[in-house]
């Protein structure tokens, strides 16, 4: 197989896109997709300072030397989610890759330590899914950072096949309001919110794991212990047999949704006006955010359950 | 052509002498080890094949794993063969973040 940009032997073959490239004509073409994909949906610019949420999973680590190599203002965060073995080999991966470079780095540890406040802790507590807990975590997290640190955007790692798989739970359950909300910009909904934006939705799985390892990004292949079973790999796999039989369906299913799809769902009912959190003083719909009403939860299971033993 | 070896041959393989105690001329080739990660597993197959037909033949999907062999990927046309250390990597990630 021959590379479509210069002839040489090709190493990676996208037949998505029907075409083939050596190793410097796939950086090349994968950073340029990248750098589009933030000029068409107006992402940022070169002037903006940019926070980038990394796991040390190959997506957001991709993502971010991208973003380094077309000479963005960049700043990596880190969550530590206190899942075991998993978080700590995440982490690691992440001060290495970040270190290499000689690039900032900023790790925020879920108090897992004093308060009990780790994922699994958390779920198991309140008996929630630990997915569920880790959203409401992260999306806090996320919002603060972001906030404190004075950035213009936050800018996360998915990539299209997390875009193409939730596009497909949202039609599968016609939920308006999210369909209104898949989208890879979010402007703030309030002024302490910052920018959302996933400068990866066109940017398959195979092509941003296959940059990460031409790259020689390390990062971690082991998958968190609670994605086994989750709906979105099963949303994944129906994509991928798509995939497979016509090759270009997962891009043409989320790019046409959002040129043809969005225009149309845009005007589902809107979520309440967002006051400020009484205890954390974040954007929040009620008096208190979803992540304090989660923490006091915690902290109310754990007292209930002392007091029946 | 490729001479297909019995497994008895292959666990035989270098110390295999001839009756008069000369080494024989050939080296027997030790059959390719793939390793399908993050799940660990270690498969052993042997015969030169197609890294598409490799994959087909797991039960793999196109394009839901790199073909690592050494520093380089391999394409779908690309020959792999006994003696070969391949890993075969997911490129999936799920959860719900
Ligand atoms: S799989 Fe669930 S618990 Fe694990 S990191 Fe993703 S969202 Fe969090
Ligand atoms: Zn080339
Ligand atoms: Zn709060």
């Amino acid at each position: 197989m021959k590379c479509k940009r210069c002839s040489a032997t090709a190493t990676v073959q996208l037949r998505s896109h029907n075409t083939a490239f050596c190793k410097p004509c796939f950086v090349f073409f994968f950073q340029r997709g990248v750098e589009r994909a933030i000029a068409r949906e107006r992402m940022f610019s070169r002037d903006e300072r940019i926070l980038v949420a990394v796991s040390g999973g190959k997506d957001s680590l991709a993502l971010w030397d991208t973003l380094v190599a077309l000479g963005y203002e960049t700043e990596g965060l880190y969550l530590g989610l206190g899942i075991g073995a998993y978080s700590s080999a995440s982490e690691q991966k992440t001060r290495t890759f970040a270190e290499r470079r000689g690039l900032r780095l900023q790790v925020v540890a879920l108090d897992e330590a004093e308060a009990g406040l780790g994922i699994p802790s958390v779920a198991a507590a309140t008996r929630r899914p630990a997915c569920s807990a880790c959203g409401t975590f992260k999306r806090h997290h996320f919002d603060r950072a972001a906030l404190a640190g004075g950035f213009a955007v936050l800018a996360t790692g998915h990539n299209l096949d997390d875009e193409a798989a939730r596009l497909l739970g949202n039609v599968l359950h016609w939920q308006l309001p999210y369909l209104a909300k898949q989208r890879p910009v979010l402007e703030p909904t309030h002024p302490r919110f910052v920018r959302k934006v996933r400068p990866l939705y066109r940017t398959s799985e195979l092509e941003s794991a296959t940059y990460a390892f031409l790259r020689g990004i390390d990062y971690v292949v082991e998958e968190c212990p609670n994605s086994a079973g989750a709906t979105q790999l099963i949303y994944k796999d129906v994509m991928n047999r798509l995939e497979n039989e016509m090759p270009g369906s997962k891009l043409a299913f989320v790019t046409d949704f959002l040129s043809h799809g969005l225009p149309l769902f845009a005007k589902a009912p809107e979520i309440a006006d967002l006051g400020e959190c009484a205890r954390c003083g974040m954007p929040a719909a009620g008096d208190v955010c979803g992540y304090c009403r989660l923490v006091a939860e915690v902290g109310r299971r754990r007292a209930q359950a002392v007091a029946h033993s | 052509m490729q001479r297909t070896l019995g497994p008895d041959r292959i666990a035989r393989g270098l110390s295999r002498r001839k009756p008069d105690g000369s080494v024989p001329r050939f080296r027997v080739p030790a059959p390719m080890q793939v390793r399908l990660e993050p799940q660990g597993k270690q498969l052993t197959i042997s015969g030169r094949r197609r890294v598409g037909d490799l994959v087909r033949s797991l039960g793999i999907l196109a394009g839901t794993v790199l073909v690592i062999r050494g520093d380089e990927l391999l394409t779908d046309d690309a020959f792999v063969d006994d003696d070969d250390t391949i890993e075969l990597r997911a490129v999936i990630s799920g959860g719900a973040g």
